[in-house]
């Protein structure tokens, strides 16, 4: 009986660990992506977060920056399909709602574009991106008031950091 | 309601111009690593010339007016002073993202001018944010493992100097005697570096206790003025700001710095006769880009919009990647009732800051208005 317990708890501590393990090299993926996406270097971050997902497929982050990846890339429908993908595993995840929220501007629905962005806005606590794009929706609506709003709220926070 | 929004961006206009222009890279520091990739993909790293006499980082742009004069310069010079142990990099901001376009402007620039030395190429603009480049070109002198001499932009005279200067460091008798380089003590660098963080954290008495610390070792250093103004324009007391920055120009009468941020405050303050003229003087030169919005800015306000708008052209060509510029035309569009320009310009004053932490997302395409 000893032994099937300790055994019990060997395999509970090797999939624990190989779990960890693979999150931990998809995390590891994923930083080295975004150090290439930063220097500009998009299809090499791109296959790194590909592979990153092929270790951890519910990754939310990974889906999130892959999001953003495609987007700088142009391509907005596959962008959103990874922001959805992000949103599955962590419906809280503000930056995917964000994501979105430029998706849907880019496809001209300014009213949904708004109301996800508010929403992003209400859960993330360092939400210059979101204001950001919460702006461009101001402004793209010609409400120059709410849009300079919104852009001085950001460019608030970047000051106030 | 137009004049009380217009009033808060005002508001936050002060602060956010001191916090961007005071950003200045120092002397006597140690550089900033630099790792990037050139023009064929290899990647060069700033380490890999530990043992130079001196690496000469020039930052320029193919749009820059002054940048091709810059590239030949330290080209002739790169060629005649490589072998005593003195290494020019290139490194070009064009924009945030290259594309293939640019890539060949770049090159299609440099087989022009016949440029020998390597060309870095700085996506994201991650090197330009890290040395706080404030005009393109700038120069960062780098020897014995600090940073030596910097020259934002091109000026005639700066650069003559500059070139004495790296005449002398190569052995060279130079013909006219070079004004000795004024260079900073690095415990007081030190402590104006520290106090500037104490200062974005908001512990005020902290970062005042430490500039008037840096003020006593070295009372020539102009940086701990600088900051002490800043502190007092966030805390409201402008009365002292002003004081500040004209003490700190009784000790360095040639700072363009502090009577530029002299000047913008004068400016602001409703002197704009007195700030006119200092903001005059500032501008003289490239070596302190802000003098040039600053006023643009003086000028708008006294009614010269010709003058203004000029300006503000300059400042533009010297560096378009300084929010605090586009801030500051947001705030005078919004003040003559241009609602849809002040927003365009707050848009891409926080473009910028964006662009730091997520490069590219909000210059994709498509979004604008």
């Amino acid at each position: 009986m000893k032994g099937v317990v300790s055994l019990s708890l060997f395999l509970v501590f090797l999939v624990t660990s190989l779990a960890k393990a693979e999150g931990g090299r998809a995390d590891l993926l994923l930083r080295d992506a975004l150090s290439f996406a930063g220097k500009g270097d998009l299809e090499r971050a791109e296959a790194m977060i590909a592979e990153a997902l092929r270790e951890k497929p519910d990754h939310p982050l990974c889906h999130d920056r892959l999001g953003y990846i495609l987007l700088r890339k142009g391509e907005a429908e596959a962008a959103f399909v990874e922001f959805t993908k992000a949103l599955a595993v962590n419906p809280r995840l503000s930056s995917s709602m964000t994501g979105i929220g430029f998706v849907l501007i880019l496809r001209g629905d300014l009213d949904a574009a708004e109301r996800v962005l508010k929403e992003a806005l209400r859960l993330n606590p360092s939400p210059e991106l979101t204001l950001y794009a919460l702006g461009l929706v101001y402004e793209k609506k010609g409400d120059w008031r709410s849009a300079i709003s919104r852009y001085r709220e950001g460019l608030r926070r970047f000051r106030d950091r | 309601m137009r004049r009380f929004l217009f009033s808060c961006a005002y508001l936050f206009l002060s602060a956010a111009i001191a916090a961007d222009a005071f950003a200045l890279p120092a002397i006597g520091a140690a550089p900033p690593a630099l790792s990037l990739s050139d023009i064929q993909g290899k990647e060069v790293s700033l380490a890999q010339f530990t043992g130079k006499k001196a690496v000469i980082i020039l930052f320029w742009a193919t749009w820059s007016d002054n940048s091709p004069k810059a590239l030949s310069r330290f080209e002739e010079f790169s060629r005649k002073y490589a072998d005593r142990g003195f290494q020019v990099i290139g490194v070009n901001a064009d924009r945030q993202e290259l594309s293939p376009e640019d890539k060949e402007n770049i090159s299609k620039t440099l087989q022009k001018l016949g440029i020998t030395f390597p060309i870095l190429l700085d996506r994201g603009l991650q090197a330009f944010h890290d040395y706080g480049v404030i005009a393109l070109p700038s120069t960062v002198v780098i020897a014995e493992g600090r940073v030596a001499y910097e020259l934002p932009g091109f000026p005639l005279v700066g650069r003559e100097e500059m070139f004495d200067y790296l005449l002398s460091l190569a052995g060279e008798v130079v013909k006219k005697a070079r004004k000795e380089g004024y260079a900073p003590r690095y415990d007081a660098v030190a402590d104006t570096h520290l106090a500037r963080r104490f200062t974005v954290k908001g512990a005020h008495e902290m970062a005042k206790s430490l500039l008037k610390k840096a003020m006593e070792k070295d009372p020539l250093y102009a940086e701990p003025y600088l900051e002490l103004a800043r502190i007092s324009v966030k805390e409201g007391k402008q009365q002292e700001a002003e004081e500040t920055l004209r003490k700190g120009l009784l000790v360095q009468p040639g700072s363009r710095a502090l009577m530029a941020e002299l000047g913008y405050l004068l400016s602001r303050r409703g002197k704009v006769k007195e700030a006119r003229e200092i903001l005059g003087k500032a501008a003289e030169d490239d070596s302190y880009p802000p003098a040039h919005y600053y006023y643009a800015y003086a000028l708008a306000k006294d009614g010269d919009r010709e003058g203004s708008a000029a300006l503000f052209q300059k400042a533009l060509s010297l560096n378009p990647y300084d929010p605090s510029l586009h801030i500051l035309m947001a705030d005078l569009s919004g003040e003559t009732g241009l609602l849809r320009d002040a927003a365009s310009f707050f848009r891409k004053a926080l473009e910028l800051f964006l662009s730091r932490e997520f490069p590219g997302i909000p210059a994709s395409g498509g979004f604008h208005p």
